[in-house]
């Protein structure tokens, strides 16, 4: 059995809940107000929400194909059309973990943790090349 | 009055469920509003959060079948909703696990690097064998479905496995931790062992976040507490805050492809959160084996009825 004083949680570990807990209400905040943008037609969307239901249940390519909705990082340049407002806030979520491993490998180098360091390094490396869209395949 | 309360429960679930389960199948577009669907998508999504913490499964597990089987919705759009979900109710309980020591950063970041790359595979897969034929993703959701179903039934968890010495790996990312049980207020100290064996497990579920837009935290508590030996309460809070990092590769890919539908994926965010707020009040109230064996009754239902659709019953 190991040493008593072996046995302890990481240190990075509250900073890591602070982020989370910060970043996931500016991200809950940016959702609501974006839909609730959406919903009044205070932004016009790509399609009608009347229309939406001649939509919804068509397969993903065909969707694209008659609505012209934006792929990759396009929605950033379209963020004034109701239908796209909404991704600022989802896409802010899906980043809190981005940004949580960022804070976490900086503190990993500061104390020398090697292993932690690659092992952050590696998880980086692959959710900034989903988030990238580097990566396609064709169907 | 517990079974009376329970009864009720159960007849909700139940009411909730026949609107969908009558109108699947038809031309709902013209005798449905457009904000008939997403608002019972909201209510459907918020008995899912109150059930899913009481049962003590991930809300993405029961949103996908039920969503993509009795809504009109593309499963393509369902699946992107999917990972959002599992993603929102994992960084809403992350801060209060990781603070109570009970979630391990240290445990979470080997297991979730291998589940968040096989994620990113399983989203492009997932997304190829949907533009080949939607009916192959449904069909092999719906086995999929009813496999987690019979491991939900015959997994049983360890409270505290016996684990007398970690390995390299375990030595090397120094996996162990301390957390304060509160029923006794004493210390435990946990380690892990059969890490590699572990890391294996979390290929499949990596694969299968991805392809179906699931939490998969009916897998992550299973190999964390079985296979790897963490104590129950280490592995269940691990996997609730695990899943933040595992499906943040797959959601962009999905957000990247465009199958991300606001009107989906808000509401049901939302209702899931706010149901799991609920339910978490709720959980001293009620037996949690009986809510765990309806939903359970309800997944299998849902993963019957999601093989009957990929065969156009």
């Amino acid at each position: 059995m190991e040493q008593s004083s072996a046995f302890e949680n990481a240190s990075e570990q509250k900073l890591y809940a602070r982020i989370v807990y910060h970043m996931n209400h500016v991200g809950l905040l940016v959702l609501v107000i974006g839909f609730a943008l959406y919903l009044t037609g205070a932004l016009s969307p790509h399609v009608p929400l009347e229309e939406l239901p001649q939509y919804w249940s068509l397969s993903l390519y065909q969707y694209l194909e008659q609505t012209g909705a934006p792929t990759g990082w396009q929605w950033i340049s379209e963020l004034g059309y109701g239908d796209v407002a909404p991704l600022l806030g989802i896409a802010i979520l899906a980043s809190v973990t981005l940004i949580c491993y960022l804070a976490l490998f900086f503190q990993f180098l500061r104390r020398g943790a090697k292993s932690l360091v690659i092992l952050t390094a590696i998880e980086l490396f692959f959710m900034f090349l989903s988030a990238s869209n580097l990566i396609q395949i064709s169907h | 009055m517990k079974q009376c309360i329970l009864f009720k429960f159960g007849l909700l679930l139940f009411a909730l469920l026949i609107p969908t389960i009558l109108l699947a199948g038809t031309p709902t577009e013209f005798i449905m509003p457009w904000w008939g669907w997403p608002t019972i998508l909201f209510f459907t999504t918020f008995f899912i959060g109150v059930f899913g913490v009481m049962a003590g499964i991930g809300g993405g597990v029961l949103f996908v079948p039920l969503a993509s089987s009795f809504f009109p919705f593309h499963i393509d759009f369902v699946r992107g909703t999917g990972l959002f979900i599992a993603l929102g109710s994992s960084l809403a309980a992350a801060p209060h696990l990781l603070e109570k020591n009970l979630a391990s950063l240290k445990l979470a970041m080997p297991s979730a690097l291998v589940a968040s790359t096989f994620a990113i595979i399983g989203a492009f897969l997932g997304l190829w064998l949907s533009a080949l034929n939607p009916a192959y993703i449904q069909g092999s959701l719906g086995v999929t479905i009813i496999g987690i179903v019979f491991i939900m039934l015959f997994a049983k968890n360890s409270e505290h496995p016996a684990v007398t010495h970690g390995n390299y790996l375990t030595e090397l990312l120094q996996i162990n931790g301390i957390y304060t049980e509160e029923t006794t207020g004493k210390e435990v100290r946990w380690t892990v062992h059969n890490t590699t064996k572990g890391m294996f497990g979390f290929v499949i579920v990596g694969l299968l976040a991805g392809i179906f837009g699931l939490g998969a935290g009916w897998a992550n508590v299973a190999i964390l507490n079985l296979v790897m030996g963490a104590p129950v309460k280490v592995a269940v809070a691990t996997s609730s805050f695990a899943l933040s990092i595992t499906d943040s590769t797959a959601a962009w890919i999905y957000m990247n492809k465009g199958a991300v539908l606001p009107i989906l994926t808000v509401p049901s965010m939302v209702g899931i959160m706010l149901g799991a707020k609920i339910g978490s009040k709720l959980l001293p109230k009620v037996k949690p084996s009986v809510i765990r064996n309806m939903v359970i009754g309800v997944l299998f239902f849902a993963g019957v009825r999601s093989l009957m659709k990929a065969f156009g019953i």
